[in-house]
């Protein structure tokens, strides 16, 4: 059996005080698959995406992303395995003043240290790095235009490109379609679909939007207060499965 | 036609018209009034005889003021430019050291609480002490000029803008600050990619109001001998030469106005292209 990209057993969970969001998850992700976490707010999506990064403190279990143990990872270790994890947040993370180029240098600034801060002082070679990352998300000629003069959903593929320019092996994204119309949200989801394919990224996805879950990924897992309740390919997923996880909280 | 009569509504009681105080409130009323009436008997309020002699005084100030004496203004001008430099040079100064402090001063930055209370500890000393003091101070350390008129404003900004800047950087939003954390970012990566260009809007705008701080305080300055238009003022009043004082303080005038302007006019264009772009 190949090793997993991620590895979750009993995972717990949660904020600094020690109540836990997580209350045991066990999860294993194959490289290369496309995994949408579903339910509803408060469930643990955000939660066990951010976990997955060490951003949240873990309390028990085991937690093993691209091979590394993150709860035993010392800091240096921990930073290398953020560097090559893309992880899109919404649109809110990046810099609005700062031009498309500049915010999608950024993504490079765990290898580049301070030098990757600004355009100017970036090498050549990462330059060209971020030029071909908004290239793959169809932003070249917004290079030089302020991130906030672009429209919601444009924002939202500079903040795939700026993970791209991780250059990842996994890429996990916290709601990457909330708040956009329709059409961006199924341009996001087919962009990030496809480049996964493309480029053999291994993909786990927060959704709130259940039609994109069992649209654009393999399988779907449902969280509930803080557990896995769900876990099939998507094709197998009925609707009034989904709808179970929102109507126990409702 | 029988009418009937609407029933009479329940008294209310709606207690004293006037409330006996609180004690604090009655210790503050009473303080306040003894330190007027104390005020009053050493002479620190202004009495009535005072304001009479002083128009008095006023108007002959004014008749021998007028018209402005210009045959001083090459040296006038010269300490003008003297002063409005030190205003300059000083702010700049002051906003250089009041980046790392302020980074280090905010709650989401510093690298430990122990190091954020000494910087805030710091930054609050900064701002208590007046800037004319730092003057006097600086004029003992490094001698009578503009220098210590320069070392003066630089550490009355420094803590002014100090305290503003680390405020902004405490209300940056954690989105921007963990969305860089998860790209492998240390924490110079995150401050430099995140943190400062979020809150450079702000910087800039407080650091315009520093520099208008400072050229009026740059005029102060020079009265306790830290160089400028300051020690040329002093001199035409001392000298009874009050038609060249009021060269100068036309002079001044226009110089600070003109800086206000000019700030104002950076802090609109900033705030336009912020609401415009947020």
């Amino acid at each position: 059996m190949s090793a997993a990209a991620i590895n979750l057993t009993g995972l717990r969970a949660g904020f600094g005080d020690g109540r836990p969001v997580l209350k045991g998850v066990d999860l294993r992700v194959e490289a290369g698959e496309v995994v949408a976490l579903v339910g509803a707010n408060g469930a643990g999506k955000t939660t066990l995406l951010r976990s997955l990064v060490g951003l949240v403190p873990i309390q028990d279990g085991t937690l093993a992303v691209d091979g590394v143990s993150v709860p035993d990872a010392s800091r240096g270790e921990l930073r290398a395995l953020r560097c090559r994890v893309g992880f899109a947040f919404q649109r809110s993370a990046l810099a609005p003043r700062l031009t498309v180029l500049h915010n999608v240098l950024h993504g490079g600034l765990g290898r580049n240290g301070v030098r990757g801060w600004s355009p100017a002082t970036v090498p050549e070679s990462e330059r060209q790095l971020a030029v071909r990352c908004l290239d793959r998300v169809g932003l070249r000629v917004t290079a030089r235009q302020r991130l906030g003069a672009l429209s919601g959903g444009q924002q939202q593929r500079v903040m795939l490109a700026r993970a791209l320019m991780q250059r990842p092996r996994i890429l996990l994204a916290d709601e990457p379609v909330a708040s956009l119309d329709p059409t961006a949200a199924q341009q996001i989801m087919r962009l990030m679909v496809e480049i996964a394919a493309d480029e053999g990224i291994t993909v786990v996805t927060a959704l709130h939007q259940i039609d994109y879950a069992q649209r654009f990924t393999d399988r779907i897992v449902g969280l509930s207060a803080g557990r896995v309740t769900l876990d099939r390919p998507a094709k197998q997923c009925e609707v009034p499965d989904l709808n179970e996880l929102y109507a126990a909280v409702a | 036609m029988s009418t009937v009569k609407a029933p009479r509504p329940p008294e209310v009681d709606l207690g004293p018209r006037w409330g006996r105080p609180s004690l604090p409130v009655f210790i503050l009323l009473v303080t306040g009034l003894g330190l007027v009436v104390h005020g009053m008997v050493q002479g620190v309020a202004v009495s009535p005889w005072t304001m009479i002699s002083g128009v008095g005084n006023t108007a002959e100030f004014v008749g021998e003021a007028f018209p402005p004496n210009l045959d001083r203004a090459g040296p006038v001008a010269a300490a003008m430019l003297v002063t409005l430099e030190m205003a300059v040079v000083g702010t700049l100064l002051g906003v250089i050291l009041s980046l790392p402090l302020s980074i280090l001063a905010a709650r989401n930055t510093t690298p430990h609480p122990l190091i954020y209370g000494a910087t805030r500890g710091l930054i609050a000393f900064l701002r208590s002490v007046p800037d004319l003091i730092w003057g006097i101070i600086f004029v003992v350390t490094v001698g009578l000029g503009p220098e210590a008129g320069v070392l003066a404003i630089a550490v009355d900004t420094a803590g002014f803008c100090g305290r503003f800047f680390a405020d902004r950087i405490e209300d940056v939003d954690p989105d921007v600050v963990e969305g860089l954390t998860s790209t492998g970012a240390g924490p110079a990566g995150v401050i430099v990619g995140g943190v400062l260009p979020t809150v450079m809007p702000a910087f800039v705008g407080t650091s315009m109001f520093a520099l208008e701080s400072a050229t009026r305080s740059s005029v102060v300055l020079g009265v306790v001998g830290a160089g400028g238009i300051g020690v040329e003022l002093t001199t035409s009043m001392q000298l009874l030469r009050y038609d060249e004082a009021l060269t100068i303080i036309l002079a001044i005038f226009i110089v600070v106005l003109a800086v206000e302007r000019l700030a104002a006019a950076i802090r609109k264009q900033i705030g336009a292209s912020t609401a415009q772009e947020f």
